[in-house]
């Protein structure tokens, strides 16, 4: 209890010392930290083997190059960003200055994930670095090595008392939570984000909620379905399926069931070859108890590809079930794992009722050829994100705020939205202490004529 | 759960997409418009029963300031709701990337009694404005107005999208055990721990508009009239039962002699030589905030003011000079017509005082020399910053309104209101076509792919240029 009111309270010491406000000190962080994945990638990289035997150019393109973007991008914009933005006055305030401040709101605790274990603690940490915040970061414990090696390195690189990493599992974090904090950003499961948003509430605390759910995947008979199914398949499978915004089931309908298949099973051909488990590019299952999981999901479904596993090595290979039906255990909780069910519909009408009447998704996916199709998928359902004709593509467009709604989050952050979201927006008045006969018409005693000036 | 049929009801109509089209939407919101001009007498009397609000307050308040809102959302709902493109990068520049605006479902917005129309009327325009249902749930406290609004607002409104629900702490405490896809709140900080903790049971994101003291501090180089003028405005309106009113000011010993004959002067020229008789003086709502105030009366020593009256719950303008900072009326948000001044050698003093306390809603600082209300901006931490005068950067709809840390989280009035009850999705439509571009993010992962995707989506510093 008392390491964490230390490490939090020097935080806090720290932040009120003024030293992470003036933008150079943020930069010099944020420079810091770049060279901090560049000199020390091959480190970096080997956690990431070990925790989820992601391999260089995949643990590459998947985790440091999203840093690295997002490190180059708030230091670009961190001027334009900080800068007051003046708002529009109106008559009774045309002599005064009228902007909206932004400022750091104080210490932010970062809870990060195990699917992604660099990105989604750096990421947010170097939001709120921008924004001039003291941060702790708790790293996920079930990825271990990488938990492990942000606690090595981050002290190295970044002011010590600023910016502390804090490790261990939930009676650490349990702990944590009873600190106060300006703003938490958790990523992690619906269960847990009640936790830490109830937590927040003592101190009422804002929080920023990266959740999840059941991402739904509509493939429209209209539409090529080659290139369709191996984007599904890349988004899919891609660290063996333990990603938030993968596409967790697809709907279709059943005249298309087969083909789907077929051109999934074409795709992994390629993209792993004939024996998946040997293939350096496909991942592992985090640990025993998700294995278990997982394969708990397949008793009584209708394997038409894959379903092979080794405990072992917790190796399950990519799988596909068709015939799915809404109401098994697949189809009740997040998969997040390398099991794909087709649930068959036979129209776009029954396609957004299923999605409907379910919890809104973190992200939602369409392939169509017909635009009128897609916009109606859009307007007629509702999502954290989405990406019509792709998958996952839609956390990579710089703007765009990444975030859930409803039982997959809230809140958003990312480029421009980390920066928000880690900011207090102040709105200033300057007003003149002379000009006092513009005031007269407010004062008592009130007149109904002045009034209706 | 007695409001499980009425949240099953709306949640229907959300379902069947009743307030999304932009023409419905428009259609409440000149209900609403028609609502304030129709009702204006009912309005001012209720408030009047209430707490003694003087006409001419109430019609700045609770009709002047809603109408502007809901001008202000007339006039930009189109914009508003329109999908928001942004910047793509090289390898989207065939694709579409937009933000979308989708309404939350149905929330429920919870009002307090000092500003009871303004306070749910104006979060309600923005959660219609956004698409949204809406559940209201007015204070029972301000009970006049409870029932204008409860008897009346449904002849305005679609009852199949919005209800009115009243009643006390155990009607709220029911009524917030439902699942809402948005919950406003404004109130005391209590409170709004105990609602945040409902709402985090269904992951219901929450706008908490809460309270605290707003420091008001007057440095040395000042024009003591306006300044005195200024702050009695900010103190006295509405008897102080204001969330942003200046709670407390900072002052040398000095200022605080030049002010006081200064005040004396406003108070007097505001409310005549006997407030009491003023119609432009409110009262105190309640018996119970009455005797809180009263009881704040024996910190420091009466300088102006200090009579009370309690059958008709007059407190009049008062101003308590030598106050200490252990005093009762330091410890609490006073919400009344009490002004304390606590005298502090300088500005570098008054700034660890501020800082020593809770982050406010509202922070004031008066002085002629400009980098004077800078610093004291740029050393603390508040919802909102006025400088040179009480209460006025409310009124700006273009400015954010909420509070910081205890004082509150989210913001509202203009847009910022229809942004709270959005949902901002991103969206990205692909091309199916050009497949050979999304080559090198596939497996078998190789050196060279790697290569060509670091080419195409890292962030170049400017200066250098991509040839692809």
């Amino acid at each position: 209890m008392e390491r964490m009111q230390q490490i939090v309270g020097r935080a806090r010491a720290a932040f009120r010392s003024g030293r992470s406000r003036p933008l150079e000190f943020r930069i010099q962080q944020l420079k810091a930290l770049e060279r901090m994945v560049q000199e020390k990638e091959k480190e970096i990289l080997a956690a990431l083997k070990a925790d989820l035997n992601k391999c260089g150019p995949n643990a590459y393109s998947h985790e440091l190059l999203g840093v690295l973007r997002e490190l180059v991008r708030a230091m670009e914009n961190l001027p334009s960003w900080a800068a007051p933005h003046p708002v529009k006055k109106d008559l009774l305030t045309l002599r005064d200055k009228a902007y909206i401040h932004y400022e750091p709101l104080g210490v932010v605790l970062v809870i990060g994930a195990w699917n992604y274990p660099f990105l989604l603690i750096m990421q947010p940490l170097i939001g709120a670095i921008t924004a001039g915040n003291a941060v702790v970061v708790k790293p996920s414990e079930v990825s271990e090595n990488t938990a492990q090696l942000l606690a090595e390195l981050l002290p190295q690189y970044l002011d010590k008392d600023l910016y502390a990493v804090v490790t261990g599992g939930a009676p650490e974090t349990t702990e944590l939570l009873t600190q106060r904090f300006d703003h938490i950003l958790y990523t992690g499961s619906s269960r847990v984000g009640r936790i830490v948003m109830a937590a927040a509430a003592k101190h009422l605390t804002p929080v920023t909620l990266e959740l999840g759910g059941k991402s739904p995947c509509y493939i429209d008979k209209d539409c090529d379905l080659s290139v369709a199914c191996r984007r599904i398949t890349w988004g899919k499978y891609m660290n063996c399926g333990q990603t938030c915004i993968a596409p967790d089931y697809i709907l279709c309908h059943p005249s298309i069931q087969d083909k789907v298949v077929e051109n999934i099973k074409a795709t992994l051909k390629e993209f792993y070859g004939d024996d998946v488990k040997s293939s350096p590019d496909y991942g592992k299952i985090i640990n025993q108890r998700h294995f278990k999981r997982i394969l708990g999901l397949l008793e009584g479904q209708k394997i038409a590809h894959g379903g092979e596993s080794d405990e072992a090595s917790c190796f399950i290979a990519p799988t596909i079930l068709t015939d799915v039906s809404p109401e098994s255990k697949v189809m009740e909780e997040e998969i997040f794992g390398p099991v794909l069910p087709l649930v068959t519909v036979k129209s776009v009408e029954e396609a957004i009722e299923f999605i409907n009447l379910r919890e809104k998704p973190l992200a939602l996916y369409v392939f169509s050829n017909k635009q009128q199709l897609i916009t109606r998928v859009i307007a007629e359902t509702s999502s954290g994100g989405m990406t019509a004709n792709d998958v996952l593509m839609h956390c990579l467009v710089p703007d765009l705020p990444f975030g859930g709604v409803g039982q997959s989050g809230m809140g958003a952050y990312l480029g421009r939205y980390s920066f928000e979201t880690f900011s207090h927006r102040r709105s200033c008045l300057i007003r003149d202490l002379r000009w006092e006969v513009v005031n007269k018409v407010r004062y008592p005693p009130g007149s109904m004529e002045l009034m209706h000036l | 759960n007695p409001y499980a049929g009425l949240v099953s009801h709306l949640r229907a109509s959300w379902l069947a997409g009743k307030t999304r089209p932009m023409e419905y939407r428009v259609a409440q919101l000149e209900a609403l418009g028609r609502f304030l001009d129709d009702k204006k007498q009912e309005i001012l009397e209720a408030t009047a029963l209430d707490m003694g609000k003087p006409s001419f307050e109430a019609f700045f308040s609770e009709i002047l300031l809603c109408k502007n809102e809901l001008n202000v959302t007339l006039n930009n709902l189109c914009h508003w709701m329109k999908d928001e493109h942004v910047d793509k990068n090289l390898v989207m520049q065939l694709d579409s990337a937009f933000i979308r605006k989708d309404p939350y479902g149905v929330v429920l917005i919870i009002a307090p009694w000092n500003y009871p129309i303004h306070l749910f009327l104006v979060p309600l325009i923005g959660a219609i404005a956004a698409g949204n249902c809406a559940i209201i749930k007015p204070s029972e406290i301000s009970k006049n107005t409870e029932r204008l609004v409860a008897e009346t607002l449904s002849c305005y409104l679609d009852t199949d999208c919005f209800a009115v629900v009243t009643g006390g702490v155990p009607e709220t405490t029911s009524l917030l055990e439902n699942k809402f896809d948005y919950i406003f709140f404004t109130g005391i900080p209590p409170v709004g721990q105990i609602v945040m903790t409902a709402a985090a049971k269904h992951l219901t994101p929450v706008t908490l508009e809460l309270g605290g003291k707003n420091p008001c501090y007057v440095s040395d180089t000042c024009d003591v009239t306006n300044v005195a003028r200024r702050v009695a405005w900010g103190r006295f309106f509405n008897a102080g039962q204001t969330c942003i009113a200046p709670d407390y000011l900072l002052c040398t010993i000095e200022m605080q002699e030049k002010l006081m004959p200064a005040l004396r002067e406003a108070i007097t020229e505001f409310f005549g030589p006997n407030p009491r008789e003023s119609p432009d003086f409110g009262r105190i709502v309640s018996d119970k905030q009455f005797r809180r105030l009263r009881a704040l009366l024996s910190s420091g020593r009466v300088a102006l003011g200090g009579q009370t009256d309690e059958a008709e719950r007059y407190i009049a303008p008062t101003v308590l000079a030598d106050v200490l900072p252990s005093d009762p009326v330091m410890q609490e948000e006073i919400f009344g017509p009490i002004l304390p001044i606590v005298v502090i050698a300088n500005m570098d003093e008054a700034i660890d005082f501020i800082n020593a306390r809770p982050r406010p809603l509202a922070l004031y600082a008066f002085s002629c020399d400009s980098k004077i209300v800078n610093q004291v901006l740029e050393r603390t931490s508040s919802g909102g910053f006025c400088g040179n005068d009480t209460l006025m950067h409310m009124t700006l709809t273009s400015l954010p309104f909420g509070g910081i840390g205890n004082s509150g989280l989210g913001k509202y009035h203009g847009k910022f209101t229809f942004d709270t009850f959005t949902h901002h999705r991103g969206c990205l439509h692909r091309n199916m076509g050009l497949e050979t571009l999304n080559g090198p993010r596939y497996p078998p992962y190789t050196q060279q792919k790697l290569g060509l995707l670091t080419a195409t989506f890292e962030v170049k510093r400017r200066g250098t240029c991509t040839l692809l």
